[in-house]
């Protein structure tokens, strides 16, 4: 599950790469950034439900498992969901910041239609950073501990990040805020324990 | 020197049968002369001394048993002009390969046969070794034996007519003859074994390492016991190993050997389902 999301981490930068080959507004801008949009929950859900997972056996017999086993529901139907609407929903035009990107909108017979999915991708992602929390209060071993910050951190930031390209005014930070995001996650990941 | 760059080195005194721990700061090494560093501790009661010769890597390649320790400070680590090392492989009929050989054809085989062998043994459970010949029945007999010190009372050779007629479900009944087993027992993992195993393998003083690399987990085991008996509440599995110091994967094995010992333990203990998780990435 966890090399799921690194994978669809991966693949979606790839895809931002790709649009850059293309004209602004033209039909491989929009495509690539349609599959940028159905890769978010391929991101978010896996890694949710990684972290679920362990804890809802951990929980087992208990009322918590219940509400795990709701949350791991819950993102998988937020997975589907959200992959459905935005294939079948249009795409208009917002505006173009000042990088050069375009930047869209999605809409539907459902309104706010971007504005939802990026709603539910957010409230998945911050499930993970529930757990992460979590997992980072109890740990007792030092090297682990700070791994289960720099991710719960890097993924928040990351998160935060997205949430910035919402605004033509705040979009100018979205590189910044993202790799910085993303340098926290590769630290965590990659840290080795001597 | 800090805490932190001090390495801890365990070593299996013969003497009193236990484990001793050497804290090494980590600038001791510039103080070597020639490829080891030998190390004394003087410990225990009545004190007596063990010399331990460690590589660069901190791992310990040989051991001598001074005949007389006369400390005037004891608990003190002191540094001694490097002696010759004692070899111990040559001293054994079979060495860790031998005995690997000995167990199957192929080493790969072998090397799953004596990780299952030991994790039996580990855990109380009789295992019998299987052959006519009692001298080579022996000789294995006593290689298994060294690795595991004072798991005397449940490794055995039998030969084939004592087994033959046999209710043999619940035993783990190895023929060293065919090199197979004819009963494994209850299933245990023996993963981490074979890991370790397999590290070792034609690696200088392999026996010697594998036999300190179990005394760890006795050790390992003597120390859980103690933190569950003094814990008033559920300990996580995580931070047992922690405290333990042994790895993750081998904390159902403690508890499975405080099973056989009539302990129960595993209640005391939660899975850490997040730990584990934040371990796995």
């Amino acid at each position: 599950m966890f090399t799921m999301f690194m994978v669809a981490y991966a693949l979606d930068a790839f895809f931002f790469f790709l649009r850059g080959f293309y004209a602004l507004e033209s039909v491989g801008d929009i495509i690539f950034w349609k599959l940028t949009n159905v890769m978010y929950p391929i991101m978010t859900a896996p890694l949710a439900v990684f972290l679920a997972y362990p804890y809802l056996k951990e929980k087992a017999g208990t009322a918590t498992a219940w509400g795990i086993r709701l949350v791991m529901l819950y993102s998988l139907v937020v997975l589907v969901f959200n992959i459905t609407l935005v294939a079948i929903s249009d795409v208009s035009w917002t505006y173009n910041d000042l990088y050069g990107m375009s930047h869209f909108s999605l809409e539907s017979f459902i309104p706010h239609t971007y504005y939802l999915t990026l709603g539910l991708v957010i409230s998945v992602a911050l499930i993970s950073v529930v757990f992460l929390a979590i997992a980072a209060r109890r740990e007792t071993d030092s090297f682990y501990k700070n791994r289960a910050l720099l991710l719960m951190f890097g993924w928040l930031i990351v998160v935060l990040g997205q949430m910035l390209l919402l605004s033509p005014v705040l979009a100018i930070l979205n590189p910044f805020v993202i790799i910085t995001g993303m340098l926290l996650l590769v630290v965590g990941v990659l840290r080795t324990k001597k | 020197m800090s805490q932190s760059d001090a390495k801890e080195v365990f070593i299996f005194c013969d003497s009193c049968k236990q484990n001793v721990r050497l804290k090494l700061p980590a600038e001791i090494l510039d103080k070597r002369v020639g490829g080891l560093l030998s190390v004394v501790s003087v410990h225990g009661t009545p004190p007596h001394a063990v010399v331990a010769y460690i590589d660069e890597q901190f791992r310990v390649r040989g051991i001598e048993y001074p005949q007389a320790a006369l400390p005037e400070e004891p608990q003190v680590i002191q540094e001694v002009s490097e002696g010759a090392v004692k070899d111990l492989e040559p001293h054994l009929e079979l060495g860790l390969t031998g005995l690997i050989n000995s167990l199957a054809e192929k080493p790969k085989d072998g090397v799953k046969v004596l990780a299952a062998l030991m994790v039996r043994a580990i855990t109380k459970r009789p295992v019998f070794l299987v052959h006519d010949d009692p001298s080579e029945g022996e000789i294995a007999l006593r290689a298994v034996q060294g690795l595991l010190s004072d798991q005397l009372l449940f490794v055995t050779v039998v030969n084939h007519t004592q087994v033959r007629g046999r209710n043999l479900e619940s035993a783990c009944v190895y023929d060293l003859q065919a090199k197979r087993f004819m009963s494994e027992g209850p299933k245990v993992d023996s993963k981490y074994f074979e890991q370790t195993i397999g590290s070792l393998v034609g690696q200088e003083n392999a026996y010697s390492r594998l036999r300190n690399e179990l005394s760890k987990i006795f050790y390992s085991y003597d120390r859980a016991k103690q933190i569950l008996a003094q814990a008033t509440a559920t300990v996580m599995d995580t931070h047992l190993a922690s405290e333990a110091s042994i790895d993750l994967m081998l904390i159902p094995l403690l508890l499975e050997m405080a099973e056989s010992e009539g302990l129960k333990l595993k209640p005391k203990v939660q899975q850490d389902g997040l730990g584990r998780a934040i371990r796995s990435i």
